[in-house]
């Protein structure tokens, strides 16, 4: 294997290793939440489903970038290009790791929310929404390394 | 703008006419009523006026809203038809209705056979389980034959008990036999935690076996109350299970016999909550021995509507508008097409009466903002047909159908810009061109390509967010302008919309136009300056000073601009998952059969990112309103018109002539 490529890979692996595992996290917390939630009135596993699913997007947008990555490495041969690549990989992974499982515990709070009261779903989507702001801003700014490779 | 105009009313009139009154106010259904707390607190009006409660009349029509609601729960689920999706109600006229509550007392009896035999199931339920506990407690001494109620002779003993599984049997039949040989020790039955075991004895034998069962953690085991064999005891047992799941399964046919009155006792259970709502609203009226007063919210359009109903009644009434700075109820009204955005400001807060209603402002831009960070042909083409099906149905009303409608709008916006941004599911054209054809059908977009072309697509979303922006300040400047703040309009908005484009000017440089940079110094330090200097003739004391606070607010306009942002990131992570599921496909594909592996993917991915980056767009598209439009001048703090009328659940009642 080239050098470069081997970089390309590790940064790929860096992309979606870190946000995949925060999003696992966080739906797993928001899961064991909605169970709860469920038992009570099974009615609401609508809504507490779609507060779970939000949980999945951080891992997403670091799929789509290690699915960019991998795709680039490909081609890549020396190591700077690489270095490069494996960089940009950096912002998304470690800001989709902390904003999954942070936003993690607030998709909790918002499914103890609906558990609590009915027809709070959107608010309650919002809040979580909010912290993936960073999530967002970190594929940016991750994209935008890439892309100036 | 789009609030209400509300109009106070108070009416006093003759105690005859109370009950028909509040009967046909309820119908007519546009007014509020006031709580009456405060005056019935006040000595002068307490002096010459009671409230009325009827609490116990609420509670038992609660109890039996609460009966009746487990009735139709219950019914549900015996109820073999095919259920709707989304459920509406059933629209009845008034004739109808009134016609059918005369049946009252049918519906009654009917609610009331649900009810006792909901009762016997469960009672039946519960005889079953003890019964099954019986036979658990029975079944390890299935073979002891020995009548249960024996426990010994004339000159023997008879025990039954537990021993811990552990135990060997032999080691304490050779501890007894040391001491006597009047005895008979044996297993019945063992499980995973005990050995079942009866011990027959001479009564002489008595303590010599007691002290060696107790040294070995024998526990007696008493069967109270009951005679027979086991065998028979267990028989028994069966047969009255038989006999209970017999009676159970002929209650719940006469269930299943009762799903057809389902319809008649949702009305019941209509009709009962329009009573509750209406003894409920006796503590909003103060009365004397002969007379009763009520006062409240209508809208300004419906006064006429409500004076004439009270003038029927022959009530003294008031009709006037609020006063100047007073708090009124809110209701919104905007015109068709905007109406179902209003959930999204409803979402937040309503507006107080003294705000505006701003969502004929940011309706656009919430589906622009929608249709940018959704972008694609195929997934707004789905958006607007579900959408557009859903509503003409009818079967939909409320929010539900405001929600649904709006997402129709979002799914246009999403079509459009697909077109401008040239997507369609993705790139499946030209991904789907190259497996199965020459590979030369490409979608070209109108505009540009946003994957393609990511800073051209960041300038465009800066922009669009500083349009934004600056229509919300806009609105902020209206607002001070009507209440007579000139200077903290000039100093909060209008030097703002020099100072930022002056900004962008100043850092962009000539690269925009010749003497770009000059320019832009000017407008920064004139802008600058002004939002400095107005403060300190318009303000007071310290707050001459607080210009040089205000200039700060630049960083918080810096940030809100890189918060559009996410309209770019939204956009590129819908369309490049998309890109990526169709590549995925494309590689499945090989060959003539290579197509349906194909479809299969193809339709399976974009069902997942449809509702994935549906969601995050919707969710986006709402933070950008609350957080950056409506952060920049609202409030929110207006109380909802909550109008004294039937809240049916089941049944919507119209009038004939409408």
């Amino acid at each position: 294997m080239e050098i470069g490529m081997v970089f390309g890979l590790i940064g790929a692996v860096i992309a979606f290793g870190c946000s995949g595992a925060g999003s696992a996290v966080a739906m797993s917390w928001a899961g064991q939440a909605a169970a709860g939630v469920v038992k009570e009135d099974s009615r609401k596993f609508g809504q507490t489903l779609v507060l779970q699913a939000m949980g999945s997007t951080n891992g997403i947008y670091g799929l789509l970038l290690a699915f960019l990555v991998i795709q680039r490495s490909m081609t890549v041969t020396d190591a700077n290009t690489g270095l490069w690549l494996l960089f940009s990989c950096v912002p998304m992974g470690v800001v989709g790791l902390v904003a999954a499982m942070v936003q993690g515990k607030a998709l909790v709070s918002g499914i103890m929310l609906i558990g609590k009261k009915s027809g709070e779903l959107s608010k309650a989507l919002i809040y979580a929404a909010m912290i993936e702001t960073y999530a967002i801003f970190a594929l940016l700014i991750s994209f935008i390394m890439y892309s100036n490779v | 703008m789009a609030i209400v105009r509300m109009d106070k009313f108070m009416a006093i009139g003759i105690d005859a006419a109370r009950e028909p009154l509040m009967t046909q106010l309820m119908e007519l259904g546009v007014t509020e009523l006031n709580s009456q707390k405060d005056r019935l607190n006040d000595d002068e009006w307490s002096a010459i006026v009671t409230g009325e409660r009827r609490e116990s009349a609420v509670s038992k029509l609660e109890a039996r809203i609460n009966a009746v609601s487990g009735v139709l729960k219950t019914l549900d689920a015996f109820d073999t038809s095919k259920k709707p999706l989304f459920r509406s109600r059933r629209t009845i006229d008034e004739h109808t209705f009134s016609e059918q509550i005369e049946g009252l007392s049918a519906m009654e009896a009917d609610a009331d056979k649900v009810l006792s035999l909901m009762t016997s199931i469960k009672e039946l339920q519960n005889e079953t389980n003890k019964i099954e506990t019986a036979i658990i407690g029975f079944a390890p001494w299935a073979d002891y034959d020995i009548p249960l109620e024996t426990y010994g002779t004339e000159s023997s003993c008879v025990n039954i008990g537990m021993m811990p599984s552990e135990t060997d049997i032999g080691i304490v039949q050779s501890a007894i036999e040391e001491k006597t040989d009047m005895f008979e020790l044996a297993v019945v039955s063992e499980d995973a935690d005990s050995k079942y075991v009866y011990a027959v004895y001479h009564k002489e034998a008595a303590e010599a076996v007691g002290e060696a069962l107790r040294e070995y953690s024998f526990g007696e085991v008493v069967f109270k109350d009951i005679e027979g064999t086991t065998a028979d005891n267990i028989a028994r047992c069966e047969a009255e299970r038989a006999a209970l799941a017999d009676g159970m399964r002929q209650a719940e046919e006469s269930l299943a016999a009762m799903a057809e009155h389902k319809e008649s006792i949702e009305l019941y259970h209509d009709y009962l909550v329009i009573e509750r709502d209406r003894a409920q609203a006796a503590d909003r009226m103060l009365i004397t021995e002969r007379t009763f007063y009520l006062d409240g919210w209508v809208p300004a359009s419906a006064s006429e509507a409500l004076g004439a109903l009270l003038a029927r009644h022959g009530c003294y009434y008031e009709i006037t508008a609020p006063e100047k700075d007073e708090e009124t109820p809110i209701l919104l009204k905007n015109n068709e097409f905007i109406e179902p955005v209003e959930i999204v400001t409803s979402l937040y807060a309503l507006p107080s009466s003294k705000e505006i209603d701003p969502t004929p402002v940011f309706a656009l831009f919430y589906i622009c903002f929608f249709g940018i960070m959704f972008a694609d042909m195929g997934y707004g083409a789905i958006l607007a047909a579900v959408s557009f099906v859903l509503v003409r149905s009818g079967k939909m009303e409320g929010t539900a159908r405001k929600f649904i409608k709006q997402l129709g709008y979002c799914g246009v916006a999403t079509f459009i810009w697909g077109m401008v941004f040239g997507s369609f599911f993705g790139d499946l054209v030209s991904v789907a061109s190259a497996t199965f054809g020459d590979g030369t059908a490409v979608l070209d977009p109108l505009w540009f390509d946003p994957v393609e072309n990511t800073m051209y697509m960041m300038v465009f979303s800066c922009i669009v967010g500083l349009i934004h922006i600056f229509v919300a300040l806009g609105v902020k400047a209206h607002l001070l302008v009507r209440d007579g703040k000139v200077a903290e309009a000039i100093g909060g908005v209008f030097l703002w919309y020099a100072l930022i484009p002056g900004l962008v000017f100043l850092l962009a440089g000539d690269s925009l136009f010749a003497g770009a940079s000059t320019v832009g110094l000017w407008m920064t330090i004139l802008s600058a300056g002004g939002i400095i200097v107005v403060p300190m003739f318009a303000g007071k004391g310290a707050k001459r000073l607080s210009g040089f606070m205000n200039l700060y607010g630049i960083v918080g306009y810096l940030s809100d601009v890189l918060s559009y942002m996410r309209l770019l990131a939204l956009c590129l992570a819908g369309s490049v998952i998309a890109e990526v599921f169709n590549m995925l496909a494309g590689m499945s594909a090989s060959g003539i059969l290579g197509i349906i592996p194909f479809i299969l993917i193809v339709f399976a991915s974009h069902i997942f990112n449809f509702l994935m980056s549906g969601m995050g767009a919707f969710v986006h598209s709402i933070r950008l309103q609350y957080v950056e439009f409506m952060g920049k001048f609202y409030e929110g703090s207006g109380i909802a018109f909550e109008p004294f009328m039937r809240k049916t659940e089941y049944i919507r009642i119209v009038k004939e002539d409408v």
